[in-house]
């Protein structure tokens, strides 16, 4: 019976599926393109998906939607790639990976950090392919239960993050994250449509796009700031040898397996519940991290540490397994990127939700296997490439300014092809330099951005569908009474810490 | 400053090095895109990708492309409740090379209820695609099993009522029954099919507003059909009661049919400036209705091909004025439930 349940009748006709060169060639391409598509700053996994499903519509179902989620798993490593380098995230999910990362490379040990890198968001989507694999149905019914109160609880729990943020005082990070949600307040409201704060722009009626705003404070910022302070990197030519650096990274992750366990299965919960993606996974993982480290080690998070890679990379791509669980299983997007990737499935004629695992289910299980192979090709692209990505970051200034601020400002005009991101770029690379200068965290206010969305979504919904009472969002369910009890222990943590 | 001891020459070639590399990604994203590619249509979709009239308009290039001979891109603008793709259109150039899959009566809200600059005369129009009826849905264990039954239940209690817009067919629905009953419901904008849907199955809400095909019929099993905001029984849903049949007709609207039309919008003045253009635009256009394939995408489509109702240019234009004309009549019903929460 165990056997029947793990290994269904259907995988046998989704490893048939894989063993077609042209799906094995799928996978490779694919994630190839999603790394090097990722590694691009404000290329984020959603958008490699968003911008490849056009051209995967002359192929045949499978092999399209193979090619995809291969994109995708590779696109959320590639995401890590510039973060590591040159603190820029290369995606929302990668934000947390830029301060240890880049820490590491200022410190001469890059190659060593992409290697980390690799080889737990290789193994983490491993993991994450396996629960998703084995625990779909069980895991989706229960993502199923968070409703708005509970949605709007997770949003808080990942808010009370702020403080702790990269050692800033508690009241510029407060400051800075409700100038964060402030932010997110911008555009149509979502129980009657009203525009708020638009100022007559009509693409602001979706409000501001936060892969914009992360280009302007992430990327915009830094060249400013490189600009104004000459170059960051330092150790110049003395790089560590490549293959002891890789060797190095292989033992360091060997020696802290509870690190990379907690980050995945972070990762992977996360992932799977609605609306919350890479970009929520790694601040949680990275947060926990800290938390349930020694003091010592704890004031060391943000100076350059492994564990602080370790709990972002294993996270953000631990998520595509989660996230796909509600997706492939429910039609439920959990995150960006998989609402992305269900426009691919309904395109490519299938159609997403309970009846999919019967109606497709051998190209079902044929994605879910290919995540196994991708997954293992991101440890294989990583440390093969580590060396060489590892080399970029000793690019002069002089070359790297002009490059990544053409590509900073593209990069913010593709993302819906809007004039208004241009200003919104430009004014958040000011305000990031101002940030910086003052020493108000940048991520307070990004995780402002992201998270006022969910959170005044879940509030207002869960307001009115529980008749305006608040005791839904203090006993709706055993999950509202759990997340509670997860945000007084996060805000007893930050105060007896600050 | 580190800076200064670079020579501008280096600086400068660094800089074309920069737009080089940012001009091939640009130029990758501008093929998709295909906004200054005339050997090219642009099909404007405002609602995001996988949402229902995104993939309506993806199962019929296919065979639209074919028939004209000319390649198809589909460019997702959502936001405002399909105001920013509606601007889209509207500023693009009248030449034939841009079209949009709009629906409605959410495009006509875009002008009654919210700012949008432009109206029914500033676009022209190509055919109706297909016509998906309003539809109310319960959970699986409500104590309700019809419409009427339903109405009784919230004379006596407080129920939550999901609908997929703020401004749209499923909140005039929701505000009409409210009206008729003097009922007290607490109507509560999901943001979506997919939200509805997803309250609806979780038995979140006590009943959801949503069409049949854009709730998926694969759900057929999962959730109660209350009934469709129609005189006749739709044929998508078999299950499901017309509001008629429940002898709901003081119900407004019912006799019309209350549903969620997509139809294909040009920017006004290709009719008249390009008639060449705009005839071509339009035989084949109908001519995808007869064509094999694009029957089986459909049926494919969670039974699309069911509910398939292809209306040519003066019909669909006449369409719209009907509809425009039915949302300014029960506009103090949207604007009281816009301005009183």
């Amino acid at each position: 019976m165990i056997d029947a349940l793990l290994f269904p009748a259907s995988i046998e006709a989704g490893l048939s599926i894989l063993a077609d060169p042209y799906v094995l060639f799928a996978i490779f391409l694919g994630t190839a393109v999603g790394v090097v598509f990722g590694a691009i700053p404000g290329f984020s996994a959603t958008m490699t998906i968003v911008l490849f499903t056009p051209i995967t519509i002359p192929f045949e179902s499978t092999l399209a939607l193979i090619f995809l989620v291969s994109a995708y798993g590779g696109a959320v490593y590639g995401g890590s790639i510039p973060a590591i380098l040159i603190n820029t995230p290369g995606a929302p999910g990668s934000v947390v990976t830029c301060w240890d990362g880049y820490e590491l490379t200022k410190q001469g040990r890059a190659v060593y950090a992409l290697a980390v890198s690799a080889i737990v968001s290789g193994l983490a989507g491993v993991v994450a392919a396996a629960f998703l694999l084995v625990f779909a149905p069980p895991i989706s019914e229960f993502a199923l239960n968070f409703g708005p109160p509970e949605m709007f609880l997770l949003a808080v729990f990942a808010l009370t993050i702020i403080p702790a943020a990269k050692g800033a005082s508690l009241t510029k990070a407060l400051l800075a994250g409700l100038f964060g949600l402030l932010i997110g307040t911008i555009g149509n409201d979502p129980q009657l449509s009203q525009s708020r704060a638009t100022f007559g722009q009509t693409t602001l009626l979706e409000g501001v796009d936060f892969v914009v705003v992360l280009i302007g404070l992430f990327v915009l910022a830094e060249v400013f700031r490189l600009a104004y302070r000459g170059p960051a990197v330092t150790g110049g030519e003395n790089v560590e040898g490549g293959t002891s650096e890789v060797y190095e990274a292989a033992r360091a992750v060997a020696s802290r397996p509870v690190e990379f366990v907690r980050g995945t299965l972070i990762g992977t919960f996360v992932g799977s519940l609605p609306g919350a993606g890479a970009d929520v996974a790694n601040f949680v993982s990275y947060n926990e991290a800290k938390r349930w480290a020694n003091d010592e080690l704890s004031d060391r998070f943000g100076t350059g540490i492994i564990e602080g890679v370790i709990a972002a990379d294993s996270s953000n791509n631990a998520t595509q397994g989660g996230a796909l669980i509600p997706t492939l299983t429910l039609g439920i997007p959990g995150s960006g990127s998989t609402a992305a990737l269900l426009g691919a499935i309904a395109l490519h004629g299938l159609n997403p939700g309970p009846g999919l695992f019967d109606s497709s289910s051998d190209i079902v299980y044929a994605m879910i296997l290919s995540l196994f192979i991708g997954n293992v090709l991101i440890l294989i692209y990583g440390l093969t490439g580590s060396q060489y990505f590892g080399k970029l970051a000793y690019i002069p200034i002089r070359y790297i300014i002009p490059a990544v601020a053409v590509l900073s400002i593209v990069g913010g005009f593709a993302v819906r092809n809007a004039p208004v991101d241009l200003y919104i770029v430009l004014i958040f690379g000011l305000v990031g330099l101002l940030f910086i200068k003052y020493d108000y965290p940048l991520v307070s206010l990004v995780l402002g951005v992201i998270l006022g969305d969910i959170a005044e979504n879940g509030f207002v919904t869960g307001w009115l569908l529980t008749g305006e009472s608040a005791r839904a969002f203090l006993f709706n369910s055993y999950i509202t009474i759990g997340l509670l009890l997860l945000i007084a222990l996060s805000l007893l943590v930050t105060v007896i810490k600050d | 400053m580190t800076i200064k001891d670079t020579s501008r020459r280096e600086f400068l070639a660094a800089g074309a090095v920069g737009l080089a590399g940012t001009a091939a990604y640009t130029a990758q994203a501008r093929g998709i895109m295909g906004v200054f590619d005339e050997t090219q249509i642009t099909a404007v979709v405002p609602w995001s990708q996988g949402g229902g009239t995104d993939r309506s308009i993806r199962v019929t290039t296919p065979t639209w492309s074919e028939l004209l001979d000319i390649d198809f891109v589909v460019e997702n603008h959502p936001g405002g409740s399909t105001q920013v793709g509606g601007e889209e259109l509207y500023n693009a150039d009248a030449d034939g090379f841009t079209l949009a899959m709009w629906n409605m009566p959410q495009m006509q809200a875009t002008w009654l209820f919210q700012n949008a600059p432009y109206r029914i005369d500033d676009f022209d129009y190509l055919g109706t695609h297909h016509w998906d009826p309003t539809m109310w849905f319960a959970p699986p264990d409500s104590p309700y099993s019809d419409l009427k039954e339903f109405v009784e239940y919230a004379r006596e209690n407080d129920a939550t009522v999901g609908i997929t817009a703020a401004i749209g067919n499923t909140a005039l629905s929701a505000l009409l029954v409210e009206e008729t009953f003097d009922l007290d419901l607490t109507i509560v904008n999901m943001g979506g099919g997919s939200g509805v849907r997803q309250a609806v199955l979780a038995g979140d809400i006590d009943a959801g507003v949503n069409q049949p095909w854009a709730f998926n019929p694969d759900h057929v099993d999962d959730v109660i059909a209350l009934g469709s905001h129609t005189a006749e029984q739709q044929e998508l849903w078999p299950p499901a009661p017309s509001f008629a049949e429940l002898g709901l007709e003081e119900i407004p609207l019912v006799e019309e049919g209350l549903g969620q039309w997509k139809l294909v919008v040009l920017p006004g003045g290709v009719r008249e400036q390009h008639p060449d253009r705009f005839e071509a635009l339009s035989e084949s256009y109908a001519a995808v209705f007869d064509d094999e394939a694009f029957r089986a995408r459909t049926e494919e489509q969670g039974g699309l091909d069911e509910i398939i109702d292809y209306r040519g240019p003066d019909e669909t234009r006449q369409e719209v004025e009907d509809t425009a004309a039915f949302m300014e009549e029960y506009a103090d019903v949207i604007e009281s439930f816009i301005y009183d929460q």
